[in-house]
């Protein structure tokens, strides 16, 4: 049967990507709490207080890792989306799909300390300045690529024009990123040194690289877990045995014994 | 450092553990999700092979 050669042909990489993220989830589980334990234990209870701004700054330790993961999602879905278009590759849609959700909820943390951190140290939850203003495009973009994607009946249609929107949308990366250069904006500038001291500014800077990687590690396995059930949705019939379905795996193995 | 002070931030407890708070929420609630969609979109393919299988298809 031909046709059944072509379509595992076809599958074969999101097929066999499953398994493998299925091993790698737990390990990166596991980092994202070690790091998270270590980075808020730095970052809560050895971190001293800022001479400036007092206990409040501590919400750096969350905002910072947020603000550059929603950033960095997106980065990485751009390059998915690239993938996805030059190559054709099933996967590389799947792995966008998978990254969005999370990239949203990044940004949107990123906003919401943000605003709540603005408040005490600026005396308001919201400015429309150049670097909040380009952090919510960013998180409409997000929102708008989620709805194109479950807009368009053809999945492979909606990745296409999915992964058109979010490369033509990585133009508001480097616009967030460098929005506190170019423009005279509200939030600070890029430094991340709070206090004379540089012994305390290091371990305030290890907290938050800390929780940067924690955030990271909690992405990536959130997003394997994701992709998992996503390759299940749409490849449902060509996943090769996998340890919770036992029945699955003698039907696969006839698929691919008969190839 | 007692625990009252630690929690009351200087008085701006509200703002550190509302951005907190919320960032813990927003994770919990994404592993939650996720997981109940990898378990719909089990109990479906479990489904459909049983399907198959009723139908005395070999795939």
């Amino acid at each position: 049967m031909s046709r059944t050669d072509m379509r595992i042909f076809k599958y074969s990489s999101p097929a066999m990507f499953f398994p493998l993220a299925g091993k790698l989830l737990p390990w990166f589980s596991a980092l994202a709490v070690l790091f998270g334990a270590i980075g808020l234990y730095l970052g809560l209870f050895v971190a001293p207080e800022d001479f400036q701004q007092g206990e409040v700054y501590r919400i750096i330790f969350i905002h910072v890792p947020a603000a550059w993961m929603g950033m960095f999602i997106y980065l990485v879905m751009a390059m998915y989306g690239v993938m996805a278009l030059t190559f054709n590759t099933r996967l590389s849609a799947m792995m966008m799909e998978a990254l969005a959700p999370t990239g949203a909820i990044f940004t949107a943390l990123a906003l919401w300390t943000g605003a709540l951190w603005g408040r005490p140290t600026w005396g308001t939850y919201w400015a429309w300045d150049a670097r909040m203003t380009s952090t919510l495009i960013l998180l409409f973009l997000y929102i708008g690529y989620i709805a194109l994607i479950n807009a368009i009946e053809d999945k492979k249609r909606a990745d296409k024009a999915g992964a058109l929107l979010v490369i033509v949308g990585s133009i508001n990366v480097p616009i967030i990123y460098f929005s506190v250069k170019w423009w005279n904006t509200l939030h600070q500038g890029l430094s991340v040194s709070v206090t004379s001291s540089p012994k305390m500014a290091s371990i305030m800077l290890w907290g938050m690289l800390t929780m940067a990687i924690a955030c990271w590690m909690y992405a990536i396995a959130v997003s394997l877990a994701r992709v998992r059930a996503i390759i299940c949705e749409r490849e449902r019939d060509r996943i090769p045995g996998q340890e919770r379905i036992p029945r699955r795996e003698t039907t696969a193995g006839n698929a691919v014994a008969s190839s | 450092m007692n625990w009252a002070e630690f929690l009351s931030m200087d008085g701006r407890g509200f703002y550190v553990w509302g951005s907190f708070g919320a960032f813990a929420i927003a994770i919990v609630l994404e592993i939650i999700f996720v997981r109940l969609r990898a378990k719909r979109a089990q109990a479906t393919i479990e489904d459909e092979l049983l399907a198959d299988e009723a139908r005395g298809r070999a795939l």
